[in-house]
């Protein structure tokens, strides 16, 4: 596992590189996201990532080759907006592996602002929680027969709309609660420097995450 | 008397603007599909539904920032996912739409007029999402993604012609108006009557 500053210096510069990149360059992106993955000792993941690029670029190339009209043009849009994404994805994929202790605390090293760094943490650890909550409501829904599965209630589409976000909203409430509650326990609004028991430093190892700064830049010539 | 945010608040935010976020994709990808001809109503559309969560989110804190900070978190988000651009223009938006809320005594942050015109501000500046790519890098960008030439032109009219522009501005703030109206119903129904929120 490599030092989580230099993995968000990585996720940022593939960001911004992905606007300038070919199509080629994006696939070059992609494959250097996988052996970042893979050096990183995530080998189901990075397994998981190659196979789902390898369908994903067939599919694209299938689409190119196809004069389309209309309705294929939109899905390649979508497809090839898409395939500029991915690469960013895989990157932040491994990101989100990190505990959000260490991550918090390398960040904090290189001075984000703590108002910034709380919200984010948040906001990114709830991504899961979220969805797991909504799958919930909606068995709940389903029981009801009020869920989106339904095909009969999309006739109501805001009633629809109400009956799937006002429980999710109810939930975050308490969930906004109960983390406020337990980060003021813990001295989230103490005025000091925090410490953090995970140790922060550059090791040996993190010198090949280094090369990847070149090698990421070098994609922009492809 | 000003208040500052306190991390329960931050807390709030963060929460408020990952479901904010998760609605404007759902209506993204749900529009995708039609994106050539509905490219300037896609944002008036995530708007509409989002204004729930926003006004539920500005109304619970109460203070002044939850826009600013909102702004910078999708901004941040969008920058991970690979369009670096959003930071700054989320974070212009949320600023401009702060400072429609400056002026009063303190109970300008709770009443619902208020939040929705400072949330439409901010959807009218957050449709230029879509466009600005095109301003920045320009025809290159698109035809480097090979799309056809007819897809292209079509972008770059919605981009480039200020008939266009008004129109989505327009829609956007209609939008979140309209959303507005139809969140303070519910907010009433659901929320005010359970003792979750209060509002002038």
């Amino acid at each position: 596992m490599f030092d989580a500053r230099i993995q968000f210096m990585l996720l940022l510069l593939c960001g911004s590189l992905a606007v300038f990149v070919t199509n080629t360059g994006a696939m070059a992106l992609a494959i250097l996201a996988i052996a970042f993955v893979l050096l990183q000792g995530y080998f189901r993941l990075a397994a998981q990532w190659f196979i789902f690029y390898f369908i994903f670029s067939a599919l694209l190339l299938l689409l190119y080759t196809v004069d389309g009209n209309g309705i294929l043009n939109a899905a390649l849009l979508m497809l090839a907006i898409t395939s500029k994404m991915l690469p960013t994805l895989i990157f932040a994929s491994s990101l989100a592996k990190v505990p959000t202790g260490r991550l918090l605390s390398s960040l904090q090293k290189i001075n984000v602002p703590k108002s910034i760094l709380l919200t984010l943490a948040v906001a990114l650890r709830f991504f899961p929680v979220l969805r797991s909550e909504s799958k919930l409501i909606q068995e709940n829904a389903h029981i009801r027969g009020i869920s989106l599965r339904q095909l009969k209630n999309w006739r109501k589409p805001l009633l629809l709309f109400e009956y799937a976000i006002v429980p999710l909203l109810m939930r975050t409430i308490r969930l906004a609660d109960d983390l406020s509650a337990a980060a003021s326990t813990r001295g989230i609004d103490a005025p000091y420097k925090k410490t953090s028991h995970h140790h922060i430093a550059f090791r040996t190892y993190d010198s090949v995450a280094c090369l990847f700064f070149f090698l990421l830049i070098g994609t922009l010539w492809i | 008397m000003k208040q500052h945010l306190q991390a329960k608040d931050f807390i709030t935010i963060g929460l408020y603007s990952i479901i904010i976020f998760i609605i404007k994709s759902i209506v993204n990808a749900a529009m995708a599909p039609l994106s050539i001809v509905a490219m300037p109503y896609i944002t008036g559309v995530g708007m509409f539904f989002s204004s729930l969560v926003y006004l539920l989110m500005a109304i619970r804190v109460g203070k002044q920032g939850p826009l600013l900070f909102m702004g910078i978190i999708l901004g941040l988000i969008y920058t991970m996912m690979g369009a670096p651009l959003m930071l700054p223009l989320f974070a212009l938006a949320g600023l401009l739409a702060e400072l429609t809320l400056i002026i009063g005594d303190g109970t300008q942050y709770r009443n619902v007029t208020r939040q929705a015109i400072a949330y439409s501000i901010f959807g009218a500046i957050y449709g230029f999402g879509g466009v600005i790519n095109i301003y920045v890098f320009g025809k290159e960008s698109l035809e480097k993604m090979q799309f056809s030439q007819d897809t292209i032109e079509r972008m770059l009219t919605y981009a480039y012609s200020p008939l266009w522009l008004t129109i989505s501005i327009c829609f956007s703030v209609v939008m979140t108006l309209i959303g507005s109206y139809v969140a303070k119903k519910i907010l009433q129904k659901h929320f005010v009557k359970a003792g979750y929120i209060q509002y002038q």
